[in-house]
C-alpha cells in the first residue's frame, strides 16, 4: 500500500477538493471501495442534488425525504446531502412542532432565506458532517464510521465550505457561533482530518489546484493530505521513438493500414503523455504526495470500471481477481 | 452524407444570430470552443466580443492581452497576421473577475458614492458577491447586458460557467428577479422601531425570523436587513435590465449551442440539459463535441485480434521494435483507443438520434496537447467549420505550424 493512503488511513475526515469535470467523484468513490475493502467501515458523504456518487455506484435515486447514509455493502455506505436539506433537519431542532415547522419551510419567507443568507447552507452542511463523524453505536459506544470521505462541489465552491466554519467563528454569536466553533476545530486537527486535492494533467485544473493548495494550507491553515492526479496517459515508446517507425513493406495494403492506424493511436498516447507531464510539472512543488490514476479507456463507466481504478488507490495484495466479468462484485473486507 | 450537411450548418447558425451562448458541463473545453466560435465570427467579418469568466487567465494569454485589463481591447491585428489571417471584422474578449465584476455593478447602480461604499463594507454584500450561487450567472448576464445595451458589438458570444444544473444561468433572470421582488424585500427591511415590529408582519414569517435570529446571532440578520435597506433604491433599475436579458435570451436572436465530450458521465448530463431546455420551450441550436476518438475499421478477424496485431507487427514494423512488450503496448494501446471509440460512436448515435435532424452535430477529434494558444484556436475553428474558409484555415495553420 502506498505509504501516502496509509496515512490517509489513520485519519478519519477526508475531504475531496478539486476543479469541476476533473473526475472527483470517481476519484473519491473508487478511495471509498478501497477503503472499506480494507474492512474500514467508510462513509462516502456528497453535497450535491444530483447524487453523482450514488449513481456511480448503482444506488436508486434519493428520494426527498431521504436523510439517512445508505447503504452499498457492509462496510460503505453513502449519504447524499445538500445545505437546504441540512437547514431545515437544523431548524428541526430548534422548532419540533411538525406542523409548524413544514409551514415555515414552505413560506416564501423561508425561500428567500436559504438563497440569501451566505454561508449559512454551507455551515450547516459542514455541521452534518461534523455530526456523522460523532455518531456513535449505542451499544459499543464505538464511532459508526471508521472513515469519512467527504465529496465537496468544484473548487470555487468547496473552498467556501471549508472556509465557512472559520468565518461564522469570526462573524456570528449564538449556537451557530458555538456550532462553527466546534466544526473548525474538527477540521483543524490534524490527527483526524485531511483536505486532499484531485486533478487532472490540464492546464486550467493544475493551475486552480494551485491555488486551491495555497488557500487550504496557507490562508485557512487546514492540514492537507494526498494529490490525486486522474486520467493519466501512458506510454511505453516515445514520440520520437514512434515516429521513426513505419508500416514496413507488408504483405497487404488492409495489413498495412492497420499497421500505421496502430502507429497512429502509439504517436497520440504518447504524445498526451509527454503534453501531461510538462502541464503536471507546476505541481511538482507542492509538498504533497500523490496517487496517480490511468486514464480509463473503458467503453462503458459503471462500478465495475471504478472498482477497477480503486486498483490505483490500493494495488490488490495478492493477484487481481480473475478477468472482470462486468458484473459488479461486492467488495469484501481484505484477508490481512 | 448526414452527418457533412451537420457540420457546415454550423456556420449558418452563427451567422443567423446575434448572441451565442455555449452551455455545458466543466471541463470539456467549453471556454476555448466559444473562443474558437468567436475567432470565426471576427474572421467573417462581424464585430465580435466573447464573454468568459477565465480564472486562470489562459484566454487572456492566448489574445496576447492583459488579464488585468477587464474593459476589453480588440485582439491586435498582428496576432492574426502573424498566421497569415486579415479578419474584416474584431474580435475583443471580456474575461469576467467575479468579485470585482460585482463590485464595479454596485458602483454603477448606486445613486451616491455613500450608499456604494455602505454596500461595499456591508458584509452580506461580500458573501453575496463570492458565494451566493449562481453569482457568476448574474454577473455573465449583466455583462452581456451592457453589451446588448451598448451595440458595439453585432455578435456575442457567451461562455457560461460550468453547472451541473446547466439551467441555473437561463434560470438566473427570473431567480434574481424573485430574490429582488418587493414583498421579499420588505421581510429583510430592518423595522424603524427594531425586531420586535415583526410581529405586524405575517405572523409564520415573523417566528421564523426570530427563530433563525436566536440560532444565528443577531449580528447576521441585521447585516442582511442593513443590505436590503442600502440596496432598496437600486432594485427597480436592476431588475429591469435582468428583465431585458430575460427576453433577450429567449428571442430569435440568441442561440444556445451545446458543448460536450463523448464521455458517458457528461452526456448524461448534457441529456439532463437537453430535457430541461425542452421544459423551457428553448431549442438547442447546435452540439460541439470536444476530444473525441474515430473508430477503425479493422478487416482482419475479431477472433485472437491481440495476437494477430502483435504478429503482423513484429512482421511489418520498419525498423523493428526489438522488445517484444513495446510491440505489445502498441497493439493493447490500439485496441484500448478501439475500445474507447466504440463507445463513443455508439453514444453519439443515440445522442444525436435524440436531437432535430437539422442541428448541426460536429465532433472535434482528440488534440494532444490541446489549443494553448491562438494558433490552437485558430485549428479547432477550422475543424468546428468544415466549410471552404475553414479548409483555407486548416491549410494556413498547417503551413504555419511547419514553419
Amino acid at each position: 500500500m502506498p505509504p501516502a493512503i496509509a496515512a490517509l488511513l489513520q485519519k478519519r475526515l477526508l475531504f475531496f477538493v478539486g476543479k469541476g469535470g476533473v473526475g472527483k467523484t470517481t476519484v473519491v468513490v473508487s478511495t471509498a471501495l478501497a477503503f472499506a475493502r480494507q474492512g474500514k467501515k467508510t462513509l462516502l458523504i456528497e453535497f450535491d442534488e444530483n447524487t453523482r456518487a450514488a449513481r456511480l455506484l448503482g444506488l436508486p435515486p434519493v428520494e426527498k425525504d431521504c436523510r439517512e447514509p445508505r447503504s452499498f455493502s457492509p462496510s460503505l455506505s453513502v449519504l447524499s446531502t445538500g445545505g437546504a436539506v441540512a437547514l431545515e433537519e437544523y431548524l428541526r431542532l430548534i422548532i419540533p412542532v411538525k406542523p409548524l415547522l413544514r409551514a415555515i419551510v414552505e413560506s416564501r419567507a423561508y425561500q428567500y432565506f436559504v438563497a440569501a443568507a451566505p454561508g449559512l447552507k454551507e455551515l450547516l452542511t459542514m455541521g452534518k458532517v461534523w455530526y456523522e463523524e460523532r455518531k456513535r453505536d449505542p451499544q459499543t459506544e464505538q464511532p459508526l464510521w471508521d472513515i469519512l470521505l467527504v465529496d465537496l462541489p468544484a473548487t470555487g465552491h468547496s473552498l467556501q465550505y471549508l472556509q465557512m466554519p472559520h468565518a461564522a467563528h469570526e462573524a456570528f454569536g449564538g449556537v451557530v457561533g458555538y456550532e462553527s466553533d466546534r466544526i473548525l476545530s474538527l477540521l483543524r486537527d490534524a490527527e483526524k482530518t485531511a483536505i486532499n486535492f484531485v486533478t487532472t494533467a490540464d492546464e486550467l485544473a493544475v493551475s486552480e489546484t494551485q491555488g486551491a493548495y495555497q488557500q487550504v494550507a496557507q490562508e485557512l491553515r487546514l492540514p492537507t493530505g494526498v494529490l490525486f492526479i486522474n486520467r493519466l496517459h501512458y506510454a511505453l515508446l516515445s514520440t520520437q521513438a514512434i515516429n521513426a517507425l513505419t508500416a514496413g513493406s507488408s504483405t497487404s495494403q488492409a495489413e498495412q493500414r492497420v499497421v500505421e492506424q496502430i502507429l497512429k493511436c502509439g504517436q497520440e498516447e504518447a504524445m498526451l503523455a509527454e503534453a501531461q507531464a510538462v502541464t503536471l510539472q507546476p505541481l511538482e512543488a507542492l509538498p504533497l504526495p500523490t496517487i496517480r490514476f490511468p486514464f480509463s479507456p473503458a467503453a462503458r463507466f459503471d462500478v465495475s470500471t471504478i472498482e477497477q481504478l480503486s486498483h490505483a488507490v490500493i494495488p490488490l495484495p495478492v493477484k487481481p481477481t480473475a478477468n472482470a466479468t462486468g458484473k459488479r462484485k461486492k467488495p469484501k473486507p481484505a484477508t490481512l | 452524407m448526414r452527418e457533412k450537411k451537420r457540420q457546415t450548418d454550423l456556420a449558418s447558425v452563427i451567422a443567423a444570430h446575434r448572441v451565442v451562448v455555449c452551455v455545458g458541463s466543466g471541463g470539456v473545453g467549453k471556454t476555448t470552443t466559444a473562443a474558437s466560435l468567436a475567432l470565426w465570427g471576427a474572421l467573417s467579418g462581424r464585430q465580435t466580443a466573447v464573454v468568459t469568466i477565465d480564472p486562470a487567465k489562459r484566454l487572456a494569454d492566448c489574445f496576447g492581452i492583459d488579464p488585468t485589463n477587464v474593459q476589453g481591447k480588440p485582439v491586435p491585428p498582428e496576432m492574426f497576421q502573424a498566421y497569415g489571417l486579415h479578419p474584416t471584422g474584431t474580435l475583443t474578449a471580456l474575461l469576467i473577475d467575479q468579485p470585482s465584476a460585482w463590485d464595479a455593478a454596485i458602483a454603477r447602480y448606486a445613486p451616491t458614492a455613500e450608499i456604494r461604499d455602505r454596500i461595499l463594507a456591508n458584509r452580506f454584500y461580500q458573501g453575496l458577491s463570492r458565494t451566493f450561487a449562481g453569482s457568476h450567472e448574474y454577473i455573465a448576464l449583466d455583462t452581456l447586458a451592457s453589451l446588448v445595451q451598448q451595440g458595439t458589438y453585432d455578435l456575442i458570444v457567451v461562455d457560461t460557467p460550468p453547472a451541473r444544473q446547466a439551467l441555473d444561468f437561463l434560470e438566473a433572470p427570473q431567480r434574481l428577479q424573485r430574490f429582488l421582488d418587493s414583498r421579499a424585500r420588505k421581510w429583510f427591511l430592518r423595522p424603524p422601531g427594531g425586531w420586535n415590529i415583526l410581529s405586524v408582519m405575517n405572523k409564520t414569517t415573523a417566528f421564523l425570523l426570530r427563530k433563525i435570529e436566536e440560532a444565528t446571532g443577531i449580528s447576521a440578520l441585521a447585516e442582511i436587513s442593513d443590505f436590503f435597506t442600502t440596496m432598496q433604491e437600486m432594485f427597480d433599475d436592476f431588475g429591469e435590465r435582468f428583465q431585458r436579458v430575460s427576453a433577450l435570451l429567449a428571442s430569435e436572436d440568441t442561440a444556445f449551442i451545446l458543448v460536450s465530450t463523448l464521455e458517458e458521465e457528461v452526456l448524461t448530463e448534457a441529456t439532463q440539459f437537453l430535457t430541461d431546455l425542452d421544459r423551457l420551450a428553448i431549442a438547442l441550436k447546435a452540439v460541439i463535441f470536444n476530444r473525441t476518438h474515430e473508430e477503425a475499421s479493422l478487416s482482419s478477424a475479431k477472433d485472437n485480434v491481440e495476437v494477430t496485431l502483435t504478429q503482423q507487427l513484429s512482421r511489418t514494423l520498419h525498423p523493428p521494435l526489438m522488445s517484444s512488450s513495446h510491440r505489445e503496448w502498441l497493439v493493447k494501446n490500439f485496441l484500448a483507443h478501439q475500445t474507447l471509440a466504440h463507445g463513443e460512436a455508439i453514444r453519439f448515435a443515440q445522442f444525436s438520434n435524440s436531437l432535430s435532424s437539422t442541428t448541426p452535430c460536429v465532433r472535434i477529434p482528440i488534440f494532444p496537447a490541446f489549443p494553448g494558444d491562438f494558433s490552437g484556436l485558430i485549428n479547432l475553428s477550422s475543424y468546428l467549420f468544415l466549410s471552404p474558409k475553414g479548409r483555407k484555415l486548416r491549410r494556413k495553420h498547417n503551413e504555419n505550424s511547419k514553419q
